[in-house]
């Protein structure tokens, strides 16, 4: 982990209230890897006081974007960032996606704002030989459904769902999960998770039920960010562990829902 | 000018300048090894450590405020033994001065922890954490002049190490707890420990925190820790440890002209884990502009 200046590259809106941002960082982003993610300071105040987290969207050798959702004082600050910004940049944070080696197939699940660490895990997965990856995004509705087109781009075969029915199928993305591994019932793929809390729940139900290996990427409130403060503690098997550092990604068999 | 010189004596222990990263923000040094040069830091508190270990409190453990932060750790750790073997081998190499915090739920168990601690050539001191609100029980030993003597000298009996006793603010009078653990052989004082606090969520209308109440830090907290360190200085001759809300090294001389020694810095860890060492550096820098050869020249020069 290290912390740099990033400079903000490009910082647009690609729907209302959803914004992505291209951040020029080599120093943290050489080190960076699909599951990780970083903290940025909103600004020099005392409000927002903290550093707020995001998962790396996309990764190059000279930088990384983020994909995120306004929803408060931070992000609306970062809403706000011009190109030629600089921004206070900590990271990489915490563990990635470990692909299981000789795995070939693959599902994705992403709900809502969780779609945004998924990108770069899938840009990783479709270099593996002969991988077979599915994405299955699921959001609110059209309005928040994001990288439908980006996961179709990369070559992966994608599947919507959304609660209100304005695009893809009018159901949980879990439901999608459920039908799908049901139609394909010989393929023993490796799920990779991100999304709201009940629905990693869900997906933790169905992969075990199916004795699937499933990753689940989590959130907490984060103060410190690298393991100090012991403030975002999730329940496991094995006693409380950290999202920061033992995390964000974890087993999802390791987890007390 | 010459470089102004910075140490300051806690106790028998010296320190190479009076800025310290506070326990419960700054792991066991460790976690900031990449982030900053600890070997900068006047001292590094350690999380405060129990007999036992200790599994915390439920999630979620942390929310912001404005311009401030709840935690409910709850004094999470593996326990002393486990510390002494796994945390004190990295401290042992660290060039700074390593105060380990120690915390209990009886006057038995202070002194039994420090007892092993005293036997450890690398622990500089102690800092007896009378004040966690995040356990049950944690807060008492701090509440009453009694029972904070109670600990201290039990602890000062245990170990030949500098003490510093931490004090909490919620408390009717700060300064009779300090005189008290001045009386019992304790080398220093440090305040303030957070301020018990809460928010609720409107929606789910429930509590935020998984504890339901946790300690209040950062910038919201400052004045008054200011004015609490203000007023206990001037009532005991050993030295005052300030923190609460310091950020800049600002907020760190307004401690230290109040009458503190020298400053813990907590929460600005999380926000900027260089700011210790940028506090560091524009104390320095005050001290050559303002033509002040001796850092102690600054404490307690209050002009009122
Ligand atoms: C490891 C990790 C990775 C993340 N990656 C991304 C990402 O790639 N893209 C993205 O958009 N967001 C991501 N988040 C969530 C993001 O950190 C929060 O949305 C952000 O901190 C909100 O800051 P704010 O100041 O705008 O909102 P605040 O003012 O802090 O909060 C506004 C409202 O949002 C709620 N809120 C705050 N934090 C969260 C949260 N973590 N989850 C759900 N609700 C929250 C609050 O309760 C409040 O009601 C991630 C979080 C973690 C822990
Ligand atoms: C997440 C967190 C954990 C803490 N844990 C401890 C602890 O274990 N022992 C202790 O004496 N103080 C603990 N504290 C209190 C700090 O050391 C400090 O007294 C307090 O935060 C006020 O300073 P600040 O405003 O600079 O943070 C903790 C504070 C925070 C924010």
């Amino acid at each position: 982990m290290i912390q740099s200046a990033g400079k903000v590259i490009s910082n647009r809106s690609v729907k209302p209230g959803y914004y992505l941002m291209a951040v020029k960082c080599p120093a943290v982003a050489k080190k960076a890897k699909p599951g990780q993610f970083l903290t940025i300071r909103c600004g020099n105040g005392t409000t927002p006081l903290l550093r707020r987290p995001f998962g790396f969207h996309r990764i190059s050798a000279s930088g990384f974007e983020i994909l995120y959702e306004r929803i408060g004082k931070g992000t609306a600050f970062l809403s706000g960032l011009k190109p030629g910004d600089e921004i206070d940049v900590l990271g990489p944070l915490g563990n990635g996606f470990a692909i299981p080696r000789g795995k070939k197939d693959f599902v994705i699940l992403a709900g809502g704002m969780g779609v945004a660490p998924l990108a770069s895990l899938a840009e990783s997965l479709v270099r593996i030989k002969k991988a077979e990856v599915c994405a299955i995004i699921g959001a609110r509705s059209e309005k928040a459904l994001l990288c439908e087109g980006h996961f179709k781009n990369i070559g992966i075969r994608t599947l919507v769902a959304t609660d209100d029915g304005t695009c893809g199928k009018k159901c949980f993305a879990t439901d999608v999960l459920n039908d799908f591994l049901e139609a394909k019932q010989r393929l023993r793929p490796v799920i990779f998770a991100c999304g709201p809390g009940p629905m990693l729940k869900a997906a933790a139900h169905i992969s075990k039920k199916r004795g699937l290996e499933c990753h689940v990427s989590l959130e907490e409130n984060i103060a410190c960010g690298v393991g100090a403060c012991l403030g975002c503690a999730i329940k496991t098997r094995s006693g409380y562990k950290l999202v920061c550092k033992d995390g964000p990604v974890f087993n999802a068999k390791e987890i007390i829902w | 000018m010459v470089k102004p010189n910075l140490k300051v004596k806690i106790g028998g222990l010296e320190l190479r300048n009076p800025v310290i990263a506070a326990s419960g923000t700054f792991g066991s040094g460790e976690e900031y090894k990449d982030l900053t040069d600890l070997g900068s830091l006047g001292a590094i508190v350690t999380k405060s450590v129990t007999l036992r270990p200790s599994e915390g409190n439920p999630p979620p453990r942390v929310v912001e405020t404005p311009s401030g932060m709840l935690n409910s750790i709850g004094l999470q750790n593996d326990g002393v033994d486990a510390f002494i073997k796994d945390k004190m081998p990295f401290l042992s190499k660290v060039k700074t001065a390593v105060i380990v915090s120690i915390a209990a739920h009886s006057v038995n168990d202070y002194a039994e922890i420090a007892g092993k601690l005293d036997r450890i050539k690398k622990v500089d001191a102690i800092e007896i954490n009378i004040s966690c609100p995040n356990v049950k029980g944690g807060l008492e030993f701090a509440r009453e002049p009694g029972s904070a003597a109670a600990v201290v000298a039990k602890v000062r009996a245990a170990s030949k190490k500098p003490l510093i006793t931490k004090l909490s603010p919620n408390v009717k009078d700060i300064t009779e707890i300090a005189m008290a653990a001045e009386d019992a052989g304790s080398d220093a004082v440090s305040l303030v420990n957070t301020f018990t606090g809460m928010a609720i969520d409107i929606c789910a209308k429930r509590p935020v925190l998984g504890n339901i109440v946790g300690g209040l830090s950062g910038p919201a907290i400052k004045p008054i820790a200011l004015r609490m360190v203000w007023e206990t200085a001037k009532k005991i001759k050993i030295p005052v440890i300030g923190m609460g809300g310091i950020m800049g090294y600002e907020d760190a001389l307004e401690f230290i002209i109040a009458g503190a020694s020298a400053v813990e810095i907590g929460t600005a860890n999380f926000v900027n884990p260089k700011a210790a060492a940028d506090i560091i550096a524009g104390i320095e820098k005050y001290m050559l502009q303002e033509k002040i050869k001796n850092i102690k020249e600054l404490t307690g020069c209050l002009r009122t």
